[in-house]
């Protein structure tokens, strides 16, 4: 909790397409009222860097975690908040991101950086700015223990609205065949 | 006669007979178990274990698809054990593969294991998924197959066994190695007993098996859906039509139909729709889009300077029964009106034999004689059911005079050509001797001197062993309405170039409605090309382009199957309706209206 | 004594993507180098291999979240081309109809919700309410506006195609849904108050223009070749059109270029730092053939706005003998003049009768071995190519994204910003912002330009010459 008796979010984004976050803003006027009730304290959306992010109540996570960073990013959040929100398929269980789990990894690289049609200077990038990609992109439960699932590809709005209410009311989101959506 | 029992399903009491499943049971008494891999006449499979329920006294939980009632027992079919159960279960079947939701075609409400998944308020895999390497086999040509999305239901394996009877699907490996293989592990396009009858896409109850045509095209949930006949062959098994936005998505089997009860053959499945044909939707005059006014002036100005004698129609035998009437009617306006029939299918329709209910005699007979018939080829779900008839309940075949086909392997005697030898009737005899509910399939070849003598033979054979009335007859002919035209007084032609080339003619209409090929087929006869040449005017009325539609003066755009409102009489001689499934495309107008129109 | 050193911004917010930034200070303590560092990789271009090609039309718009329209729409022209067919009418206008929503909600959201808290609340005002949140508290009516602009757009996604984010609607050979007349009317009703919302953003832009000149003008300004779809008149296009190429000056260097013989004229580089790669111009090399994609280059190239209240836009933004804008401040304007098309070319298509057709959909098989599918995606050119089998299995995927193309322009921008602003060694909020700003002009998708393995938060880094971090500067990622 805030203080100002709001409560306080911190929301991130992995290895995903963003849509997640763009059906967060799908919420369009209720941002004014939920406004009022959070505080966002770190988010893609805003301005703040990770290292400042302070302790939350709430972590939302969008996408699967795919590299080193990503991991320690998520490890971070985990210790730094009361409840975990796997926001989205590609967070609960890797989705399309996850699709290259059938492939080796250089594989990937080597299509993407160096096989291409288009490209006609090809590396692999390596240099030790970037982080290092995961052997595969795994689901955030693989890494750390998630509180809340909220599926879709993206949730829609609605959904999320349903499950941030809820759980600012001190209830968990009960899903069911009326409001649960893989899509 | 079995016994009866009683039980309780979630206390409350019910009867069935001894044998019956407890979900048939519960189903009866309108008490909901959730499935998955079970399938209405299929046999049970018990491998997805969501039927789970309880028995009072047993500690085990036992999946209700495949589990006979016992007397006196008392089923729980929900508890909170139950629900636990079905739930891990789910979660499961979703951490072996790759169930990539949002991408499938089967996402947003046509997924089976979806369905199941929200009830039970899976909302996250609590398992390590797998992530295995899977791959997808495209090579087929209406329908595909994604190991990634297979739950191993086997609902497609059972089909292709039970209904469609050939076996072309099965499960290969063990463990997490299970697989659905095609043959001995070859694509789908390179199958050599795959009949392409799309029976196992329709049992699937995930997106693994999919039609390419549907795919993303419309949800069959939300579709409209229309009940109408198959225009593909005489059988006239009932469809079901999924429609969005005036457009077919995906044609099914009516399961309410009779005589194909869901089941069709790759024609009615797939050649109804799927297969992409180049649509003729406005009047050509020499070529050119011209409206409607201009192609009719053209054509009666044609009639005009060509005498009566010297005019001829001749149409397809797929013309509703309407459209027949049409033609008989402006007959007198022409030398003469036929219609192009295989050989010898002038006499096989002219006297269409037929027993009562042919679905039954099929469902129940203990012998098949196939006379010069090709089920595999023209009426597939007749194959089918032979098929399954000789593979299932052990019904003896006896092939003569038949191309060969994939029903040679399951025959007790295939002949090519029939041998009138006492030797060989002595073997006949043999097979057919214990037979009380035998079959007799005939096609047109049938009616020849030495088809004929063959049913002389068979007669004596059936005499000889007092079976009383001898074999249900089934004439299939080969025309989609063959019988039909003719009943409505169109003359049977089965050699076009001696018909046409009789006299001269200065003026031929042909009125094709939707042949697949335009009437190409035409073509192929002797002499065809030559002849259609020396003909001054040729008005081709046709609903697809082909070489006939490019050479004709005038093509008058005519509706599809899909289009028409009118009936088709089968092969037993019941007039079937066709619905109109969707709006006409173009300016296309039906058969009957355009001769109408031509001959007003 | 200071090395050479690397300032790292982590991670660049903001924007849609992740990322970081590094600044290279030689020995002076003055600025060497600036490095704009991708760090999400993906693998789309592989992992697609082996689906089903009407699948990828499914699959590629979850690269972007934020325009997983244009890759829909790249990705369903592509298809198109595989089954070699020519869809309906109605279709097209149906897809591009979907499109103006996109280009409408995804400039909306570039503009308010995430550049506007810059420009209202300051570049220097605390990082803690510089946000979208902090101007709903601070200026609710502005941020009301631009959360119901970028919702009429968002609602034309949904009554176009049926959902705002990775619809199911385009599919090869056309769509899957016909408009009802409800929904057009729908749509017709919001417009007057998105023409104001639009209007108004216009304005307050053109009001900081005014009272900022000399930054506005010189933010991270440089020559680049431009280079995006115009229709066949030379006018702005979004959804179809071909390929027009300019140089810095604004002349014409290709024109009319059939867009499936993108790589004639287009080659990518990788780089060892960086998960995006570098588009540049063949025939001018690598790093030569730098090049400009999106609102800026398309408004610099075009001959005209076929629609009249962005043409006049058009003209003020050609006043005063300006062949071409180079500052990337102007992307803002460029993106505000686009909103204002897409408004009224969406009324175009609203108001023609044709939209409400069912004929929408073309039926085909595969006949050709590959297609390509270009369209402009809000941040600029959008490439789809794949090659399939006869069974229609897709055997490779080459993908250039908008964000992409800007890569070089966006690197050279950060080092302008960078060369402008950092002047010792100490790492200044404002300064940080400014550089979070220059690559905020390009309103970079990164989760486009990482379809490839990877993302973006920002760092800064300051590293000396011998490759230490000498001040880590507090922004690292934790």
């Amino acid at each position: 909790m805030s203080a100002n008796g709001k409560v306080s979010v911190a929301t991130m984004w992995l290895s995903g397409c963003s849509g997640c976050h763009m059906s967060f803003l799908d919420l369009d006027e209720r941002l004014l009222d939920l406004s009022k009730l959070v505080d966002i304290k770190a988010s893609p959306i805003v301005d703040i860097k990770f290292d400042q992010m302070p302790e939350v109540d709430v972590g939302i996570v969008e996408g699967c975690v795919n590299n080193d960073e990503e991991a320690e990013h998520l490890r971070h959040l985990r210790d730094r908040c009361k409840i975990l929100i796997a926001l989205g398929d590609c967070a609960i269980m890797g989705n399309v991101p996850a699709l290259r789990n059938q492939f080796r990894l250089a594989d990937c690289l080597t299509r993407g950086y160096v096989d291409t049609e288009s490209t006609q200077i090809g590396e692999i990038p390596s240099d030790p700015v970037l982080p290092q990609l995961l052997a595969r992109a795994r689901p955030l439960q693989e890494v750390v223990k998630v509180d809340v699932s909220i599926p879709g590809c993206p949730p829609d709005a609605d959904t999320i609205w349903y499950a941030l209410t809820e759980l600012l009311a001190g209830r968990m989101p009960q899903w069911n065949e009326r409001n649960l959506k893989y899509d | 006669m079995s016994t009866p029992i009683k039980l309780t399903i979630n206390g409350q009491s019910c009867s069935c007979q001894a044998g019956q499943t407890i979900l048939e049971v519960a189903s009866a008494n309108n008490i909901y178990i959730p499935t998955l891999c079970w399938m209405k006449d299929r046999s049970p499979w018990g491998g997805c274990r969501v039927c789970i329920v309880e028995i009072e006294g047993s500690p085990k939980v036992v999946p209700a698809c495949a589990t006979p009632a016992a007397d006196g027992s008392a089923v729980t079919t929900n508890s909170p054990r139950l629900q636990r159960l079905r739930k891990m279960t789910l979660e499961l079947l979703f951490s072996e593969r790759n169930h990539v939701c949002p991408i499938c075609p089967m996402n947003k409400g046509d997924c089976g294991l979806q369905h199941q998944g929200y009830p039970h308020g899976v909302d996250s895999i609590r398992f390590p998924y797998l992530f295995p390497a899977l791959s997808m086999d495209l090579t087929g040509r209406y329908f595909g197959l994604d190991h990634n999305r297979c739950i191993l239901c086997t609902r497609c394996v059972r089909t292709c066994d039970e209904i469609e009877g050939v076996h072309t699907l099965d499960i290969a490996n063990r463990g997490e190695k299970n697989e659905v293989v095609v043959d001995l592990h070859v694509g789908l396009g390179e199958s050599e007993t795959c009949t392409q009858c799309g029976a196992c896409v329709a049992a699937c109850p995930t997106g693994a098996l999919f039609d390419k045509a549907q795919t993303y095209r419309g949800k069959l949930h939300s579709c409209r859906t229309v009940k109408t006949t198959c225009p593909e062959c005489p059988v006239g098994c009932g469809l079901e039509v999924f429609t969005k936005e005036d457009r077919i998505v995906e044609v099914f089997g009516d399961s309410d139909s009779q005589l194909n009860a869901g089941h069709l053959c790759k024609k009615g499945r797939y050649e109804t729709w799927a297969a992409p044909r180049h649509r003729i939707t406005q009047p050509l005059l020499h070529g050119k889009p011209v409206s409607w006014d201009e192609a009719l002036a053209f054509v009666r100005q044609a009639r005009a300077t060509s005498p009566v004698w010297e005019s001829v129609l001749l149409a397809s035998p797929r013309l509703t029964n309407e459209a027949a009437h049409a033609i008989h009617a402006v007959a007198d306006k022409l030398d003469r009106v036929g219609t192009y029939v295989v050989p010898n299918e002038a006499a096989l329709v002219d006297a269409p034999e037929q027993p009562g209910d042919v679905a039954q005699h099929l469902a129940e007979a203990d012998a098949f004689i196939l006379l010069g018939v090709q089920p595999v080829r023209d009426h597939g779900v007749i194959a089918a059911r032979v098929r399954t008839g000789v593979r299932k309940r052990g019904a003896k075949l006896v092939i003569l005079d038949c191309r060969r086909s994939d029903l040679d392997a399951y025959a007790d005697i295939a002949v090519r050509e029939v041998s009138l030898e006492r030797k060989f009737w002595a073997r006949v005899a043999e097979v057919l001797r214990d037979a009380k509910r035998p079959v007799l399939i005939y096609g047109p070849t049938a009616m020849t001197p030495v088809g004929v003598s063959v049913l002389d033979k068979l007669t004596e054979v059936f005499r000889a062993q007092g079976t009383g009335e001898g074999p249900a007859l089934v004439g299939l002919p080969s025309g989609v309405n063959s019988i039909g035209m003719v009943a409505a007084g169109v003359e049977p032609v089965e050699e076009v170039a001696p018909w046409l080339d009789a006299k001269p003619v200065q003026y031929l209409h042909l009125v094709l409605g939707d042949e697949p090929d335009g009437g190409a087929q035409l073509l192929e006869e002797k002499h065809m090309a030559d002849l259609l040449a020396g003909i001054p005017c040729v008005v081709v009325q046709a609903s697809y382009r082909s070489k006939l539609t490019d050479a004709a003066q005038v093509v008058l755009p005519a509706t599809i199957w899909a289009e028409k409102t009118g009936t088709l009489t089968n092969f037993t001689g019941r007039m079937l309706p066709l619905r109109p499934v969707v709006p006409v495309r173009g300016a296309g107008r039906d058969d009957a209206a355009i001769v109408e129109a031509v001959y007003a | 004594m200071i090395e050479n050193q690397t300032i790292t911004i982590n991670p660049v917010t903001r924007i849609e993507g992740h990322a970081k930034i590094t600044i290279h200070l030689d020995a002076q303590g003055e600025v060497d180098d600036a490095r704009f560092h991708v760090v999400e990789f993906r693998g789309f271009e592989k992992f697609c291999e082996g689906r089903y090609f009407a699948e990828m039309v499914q699959i590629t718009p979850r690269i972007c979240g934020i325009c997983p329209v244009s890759h829909l729409l790249a990705s369903a022209k592509a298809c198109d081309a595989i089954l070699g067919v020519t869809i309906p009418p109605a279709a097209k206008m149906l897809r591009e109809l979907m499109h103006m929503g996109q280009t409408i909600q995804s400039h909306a959201l570039s503009f308010f919700h995430l550049s506007a808290p810059d420009l209202l609340l300051g570049f220097d005002s605390d990082p803690a309410t510089r946000n979208v949140m902090g101007l709903i508290a601070a200026a609710p009516d502005i941020a009301r506006k631009g959360i119901r602009l970028r919702k009429y757009g968002q609602e034309m996604i949904k009554a176009t195609a049926g959902r705002k984010i990775h619809a199911e609607f385009p599919v090869p050979g056309g769509v899957n849904k016909a408009l009802t007349v409800a929904e057009r009317d729908e749509l017709l009703r919001g417009l007057p108050e998105a023409y104001e919302a639009a209007r108004f953003a216009l304005d307050l832009l053109l009001g900081y223009h005014e009272k900022h000149q000399h930054e506005v003008e010189s933010f991270a300004s440089f020559d680049s070749n431009y280079a995006g779809l115009v229709q066949p008149d030379g006018a702005l296009e979004l959804y179809d059109g071909n390929l027009r190429f300019t140089d810095p000056h604004g002349n014409i260097v290709h024109d009319q270029v059939d867009p499936s013989r993108y790589l004639d004229y287009i080659r990518e580089a990788a780089e060892a730092w960086s998960y995006m790669k570098f588009p540049f111009i063949q025939k001018l090399g690598y790093p030569q053939g730098m090049y400009r994609v999106g609102p800026l280059a398309r408004l610099n190239l075009c001959t005209k706005i076929a629609t009249p209240k962005a043409n006049a836009e058009l003209r003020l933004w050609r006043a005063n003998g300006h062949a071409v804008r180079t500052s990337s401040f102007f992307y803002h304007w460029a993106r505000l003049i686009e909103i204002l098309y897409g408004l009224e070319r969406a009324e175009q298509l609203l108001h023609d009768p044709a939209i409400t057709s069912t004929d929408i959909l073309a039926s085909g098989t595969p006949q050709n071995a590959d297609g390509v599918g270009v369209m402009e995606a809000p941040r600029g050119t959008l490439i789809h190519h794949y090659w399939v089998d006869e069974g229609g299995r897709v055997e490779k995927v080459n993908l250039i994204v908008a964000t992409g193309h800007n890569n070089l322009a966006m690197n050279r921008a950060v080092r302008a910003v960078a060369k402008k602003y950092v002047k010792s060694q100490r790492l200044q909020e404002g300064m940080l912002n400014r550089v979070e700003a220059a690559i905020r002009c390009y309103d970079p998708c990164l989760s486009c330009a990482t379809h490839a393995v990877g993302k973006m938060p920002m760092v800064v880094e300051l590293v000396d010459a011998a490759g230490a971090v000498v001040d880590a500067a507090a922004r690292d990622a934790a």
